[in-house]
């Protein structure tokens, strides 16, 4: 595979124990190597692993969405007691309803907009899990389905209340399967920014609303009211979302000049995400109408794009928009000028 | 991750508790909780030293498939010279008490067990 600078990048295998023992005896660089490695097999691993009979049956034609909703009853025990399937009606557990709906609506998204026929692109089930844990204050991907937690109630609401926080978990099934982003650094910050460009488009999709109509907010809903702050993260202002005596100050940069280096979270995946979140807010308000007629199609078109590679980092990806934007809407049209100027407003572009 | 076959906790001992990652990754949130054996009494230094003997049970379920995964990571500092240990957990793999210690520090030690 040609890297986007030309070069050709080379496959090999390293046994998964000798990487085992680079995490424990080598440099923190050989360490955070060795882990990034491990993490990229075990997510190739578990694409190629599920048998089909283990899952519930995917969509039965192209555009027909296939929902299972699970309650875990509060444990940690996935995917749960099946409390919802397709075509049935209202449950009336607010969880169970909420993270039908909102998977209904980020599935429409993805097939309306891209005709992408769900996760893996072949109308694969989309397995949804509320109630998980005690107090759970978070939402996540594991592979083969998103999961929710109910939120303690004093920071947190539940997390299905947010259809962009659905449709966020949602997509990094999507990435997996199209550009597998190893989730650490730039990469891992790429992934979560996509994640985060495609949750806000769905939500944007789902109420229809222009660029300028759209709030720009991740997670607008799930702070509780004795919080001070409006949402997690803000794609339009990246650390302005929230600034309170109990979660601190929303951490996120919006430029280059701030990329923050830590070897938390997976080296700030979703500190430094802030810098692409605004590349992306910048590229569509930079061109106006709703979100997903140009910019996200551009996005879309570098995600799927076979250039993007598994470790790319910010500027790799930020070429590869303004390559995409060219090819799908002219070279030197204005899509693609807008494009590659946001990124050099955010720094990542020169 | 290290092994703690015979390790036992000085009375200076100091424990770090950290969880990372996640959908919602704020500093607040994110900051370690601080345990000092010097504040605890003798049955919660016992209780810890439980706890920290649990942990090595449940090594090696790092790195988790998926995103916004948590994690926890443990760092424990022997003032007496010994080296520094250092604990990383999926969040799934975490036991119970080690949960507790997080959300509640050194009230948790005074929970029951599992």
């Amino acid at each position: 595979m040609a890297g986007l600078d030309g070069s050709k990048s080379f496959a090999g295998f390293m046994p998964p124990h000798v990487l085992e023992r680079i995490m424990s005896h080598g440099n923190a660089r050989l360490q955070q190597c060795a882990r990034m490695t491990l993490q990229a097999d075990a997510q190739f691993r578990l694409r190629n692993a599920a048998p089909p009979a283990a899952r519930p049956a995917d969509g039965s034609r192209p555009g027909e969405v296939a929902r299972y909703i699970y309650s875990a009853g509060n444990q940690q025990t996935l995917p749960g007691d099946l409390v919802r399937q397709e075509g049935e009606p209202d449950s009336g557990d607010a969880a169970v309803d909420e993270a039908y709906r909102w998977l209904g609506a980020t599935y429409l998204f993805y097939w309306q907009v891209f005709e992408r026929d769900s996760i893996d692109g072949e109308g694969m089930a989309l397995l949804g899990t509320v109630h998980y844990g005690e107090d759970y204050d978070n939402a996540f991907w594991n592979g083969a389905q998103m999961v929710f937690g109910d939120g303690d109630g004093e920071l947190f609401n539940r997390f299905t209340a947010a259809l962009d926080v659905v449709a966020h978990e949602l997509t990094h099934g999507v990435i997996e399967r199209e550009a597998g982003l190893v989730y650490a650094d730039q990469s891992g910050a790429l992934n979560e920014s996509l994640a985060d460009v495609f949750g806000a488009m769905v939500k944007q999709h789902h109420f229809e609303q222009s660029v300028e109509e759209a709030d720009w907010l991740i997670g607008e809903g799930l702070l509780t009211d004795r919080v001070n702050g409006l949402a997690l993260r803000s794609m339009a202002n990246p650390g302005s979302a929230y600034d309170d005596p109990v979660l601190g100050k929303d951490p996120q940069p919006g430029h280059m000049d701030d990329f923050v280096r830590t070897s938390s979270d997976n080296g700030g995946v979703h500190i430094n995400s802030g810098i692409p979140n605004r590349a992306f807010f910048l590229a569509a308000t930079g061109l106006g109408g709703f979100a997903w007629e140009k910019a996200g199609p551009v996005w879309f078109d570098a995600l799927t794009d076979s250039r993007l590679q598994r470790d790319g980092n910010f500027a790799q990806f930020a070429q590869l928009t303004v390559d995409c934007a060219a090819k799908r809407f002219g070279n030197d049209s204005e899509v693609m000028q807008v494009v590659n100027r946001a990124w050099v407003e955010v720094g990542v572009l020169s | 991750m290290s092994d703690s076959a015979g390790l036992e906790l000085e009375p200076t001992s100091v424990l770090l508790v950290t969880r990372e990652g996640g959908f919602v990754v704020t500093p607040g949130l994110s900051a370690p909780r601080r345990i000092d054996c010097r504040e605890l009494t003798e049955r919660q230094r016992l209780r810890l030293q439980t706890v920290l003997e649990e942990l090595d049970h449940r090594r090696g379920d790092l790195p988790a498939a998926g995103a916004d995964r948590r994690s926890f990571r443990v760092t424990l500092t022997m003032p007496s010279g010994r080296a520094e240990k250092e604990w990383e957990l999926e969040e799934s793999a975490a036991p119970r008490s080690l949960i507790v210690l997080w959300k509640r520090g050194a009230q948790g030690l005074d929970e029951s067990d599992d």
